[in-house]
């Protein structure tokens, strides 16, 4: 681990004690597995000099709704994430690239119905690739993940997943590990009628989010106009040439793109 | 000029030898301006509750009592019995036990204090809680109209410490309080059913309750703030090197509340200064976090520190402490796992090691 891995691992072990909070106090009942940073985040040894992160599979118990009485979802997050330095514009480091994966499971009857599983890239190099992509897909296997966490024995009752269509590379926006958290907050822990101290903890929650930024700075296409006020998702497939992109890289690594598929 | 306004700290022991050797040690430990040490030998003709309404008319800021009061024929008497009428009063209390030392545990509920059985210790742990509960009590007063805005106990404590950023961390010591301490959950359900006339004053509340989380969880088990053993630990060094560290670290020791029985040092502020150690240099690698804070510490002291005494990496790693054998251990998989069950949720320097984990993995487990 170089320096400044050391030092973003700092920033994420600050930032992750915070999220447990901000979580816990939108729902109380709500839990996290496993709690402690040191489990969650692991630095990996990478010859490039990059501060690369591996995110274990990490549990979210939540209900399926804000107002819902029960816990009833296991939601299992994993994938990793490659800082490097902040940008002139912006005083926090920012995101080189990432992959998450992501799982949702609910509890009836003793067993396990997979109802909702995606995979979110970014993709700098393969054609008709958009750059930032959600794939839906089974994520079944990751049951595995909750019986550990829970040390229980839960069987997979139906996957209602498995016959989606791998191949539909659905344009969004960054989905990394901790854009998903401040999203389960927002789908499963906040509603209209929530009160104001839950709007206050996901403010936290997005705040303690909030401690990077993502990796469209780095990417010539995505900062030129009408990408830059427009949005749509028609520009997030244009392709930047290879001497910007080395160029704008603030980087501890070669500056080559890559692909950024989950490692299994 | 103000007054002095000592406070009364009330000593309860059955042993009147060792009660008389405490009341001394503590005499000369706080001058009479500051506090006014009671002492109570009880016998059998004494009124065991009586007793402690008088000394509550007192107005005793903190008791200390030993286990067993028996020995001159007061039955039903006893440090638990002293422990659960001032907990109810929100007076902090301390138990020892000289005579039944492995009949305490050495970590004590929320809501208790564990008072070590040599005198001098036991002096000096009297004298830390004392005036820890003071200026907490003090810090609050003066800042009352901030902190009746202020929506959770960790909030206020994070802004009295003046590091109202780590809020979030505070709160995860503070996750189930609802369930650690019947007595005072009891107080509160009281104001609701008797309305706001009946209520404690909530300074006084806040303050019993602040008290015991800061002292009990916060500085016991190392998070945001480090004890120096935890230093050590965190460090990846031997505890024989805590007087250089203090040495090194002189700006990050924490002068907060209980700082008495410290001395114990702001963990980013620690970061900070190993940071800068490194400031500007590339190509410099490390495998584990321990690795790194020893590293940074023997650049800044200009000398090797000491290694610990672990078996599995001849004291090589380290960046976390086991509260349950008190040794530094690093968060490679075969040295220790995280146990969350045991130990408090905000205590990210604690880890449980490997070996003693394997042996209650199906107590300590998730």
């Amino acid at each position: 681990m170089n320096l400044e891995t050391m030092r973003v691992q700092t920033e994420l072990y600050t930032a992750w004690p915070d999220i447990r909070t901000s979580i816990r106090r939108m729902y109380s009942a709500s839990e996290i597995r496993p709690s402690a940073a040191s489990d969650v985040f692991h630095a990996v040894n990478s010859c490039d000099g990059e501060a690369r992160f591996e995110v274990a599979p990490v549990v979210f118990r939540v209900p399926e709704r804000a107002r819902c009485q029960s816990a009833n979802l296991y939601v299992v997050v994993e994938g990793w994430i490659v800082f490097t330095p902040p940008c002139e514009e912006d005083p926090r480091m920012t995101t080189l690239r990432f992959s998450t994966a992501v799982g949702y499971f609910r509890q009836k009857s003793g067993k396990l119905d997979h109802v909702f599983g995606v995979h979110y890239d970014m993709e700098e190099v393969l054609p008709g690739h958009p750059v930032f992509h959600a794939q839906l897909a089974s994520q079944a296997t990751l049951i595995d993940h909750i019986n550990e966490r829970y040390n229980s024995q839960f069987e997979l009752n139906e996957d209602n997943a498995k016959l989606l269509l791998r191949s539909v590379r659905v344009p969004i926006a960054q989905m990394d590990v901790f854009s998903v958290i401040t999203q389960l907050g927002a789908d499963h822990l906040l509603s209209s009628n929530s009160s104001p101290e839950v709007f206050k903890a996901f403010s936290g929650l997005r705040r303690a989010c909030d401690f990077f930024i993502g990796a469209a700075n780095h990417l010539p296409y995505l900062n030129s106009e009408p990408a830059r006020y427009c949005y749509r998702s028609t520009h997030w497939y244009e392709r930047a040439d290879k001497g910007a992109i080395a160029g704008v890289r603030r980087d501890f690594g070669t500056g080559t793109p890559r692909s950024s598929k989950i490692r299994r | 000029m103000t007054e002095p306004n000592p406070s009364v700290v009330v000593l309860i022991d059955d042993d009147e030898e060792h009660l008389a050797r405490l009341g001394e040690s503590m005499r000369e430990a706080v001058s009479a301006d500051e506090a006014v040490i009671e002492t109570w030998f009880p016998i059998e003709t004494d009124n065991f509750y009586e007793r402690l309404e008088e000394f509550k008319a007192a107005g005793a800021k903190l008791v200390i009592s030993d286990l067993d009061l028996t020995r001159r024929g007061l039955t039903g008497s006893s440090g638990a019995a002293v422990s659960s009428w001032f907990q109810s009063e929100l007076i902090p209390v301390g138990v020892f036990s000289v005579k039944h030392a492995t009949m305490l545990p050495s970590v004590p509920e929320l809501f208790e204090l564990r008072v070590p059985t040599e005198v001098d210790k036991a002096s000096s742990f009297a004298v830390a809680t004392l005036r820890g509960f003071r200026q907490l009590r003090e810090l609050l007063d003066s800042r009352r109209d901030e902190v009746s805005s202020m929506r959770s106990p960790a909030q206020v404590l994070a802004n009295l410490l003046g590091r109202g950023h780590l809020e979030g961390q505070f709160a995860l010591y503070m996750a189930r309080l609802g369930a650690s301490g019947s007595t005072v959950t009891d107080r509160l359900r009281g104001t609701a059913v008797s309305g706001e006339d009946a209520a404690p004053d909530r300074n006084a509340m806040l303050a019993y309750v602040l008290g015991h989380v800061l002292w009990n969880l916060i500085l016991r088990f190392p998070g945001p703030i480090l004890s120096a053993r935890a230093l050590c630990a965190y460090l990846a060094t031997a505890r024989k090197e805590s007087d250089a560290l203090a040495g090194l670290f002189v700006d990050a020791e924490y002068l907060g509340p209980f700082c008495d029985g410290g001395p114990f040092y702001w963990r980013e502020d620690i970061d900070s200064r190993l940071y800068a150690a490194f400031d500007g240099e590339g190509g410099i690698e490390f495998e584990t976090l321990g690795l790194f804070n020893r590293a940074a510490a023997e650049r800044l002291l200009g000398r090797e520190l000491a290694r610990h005494e672990c078996t599995r990496c001849d004291g090589k790693n380290g960046g976390f402490l086991c509260p349950v054998t008190d040794r530094p251990v690093c968060e490679l998989a075969e040295c220790s796992v995280s146990a969350s069950s045991w130990i408090p949720a905000g205590a990210e320097v604690c880890r449980i090691e490997r070996n003693f984990y394997e042996e209650w993995a199906p107590l300590l487990g998730l």
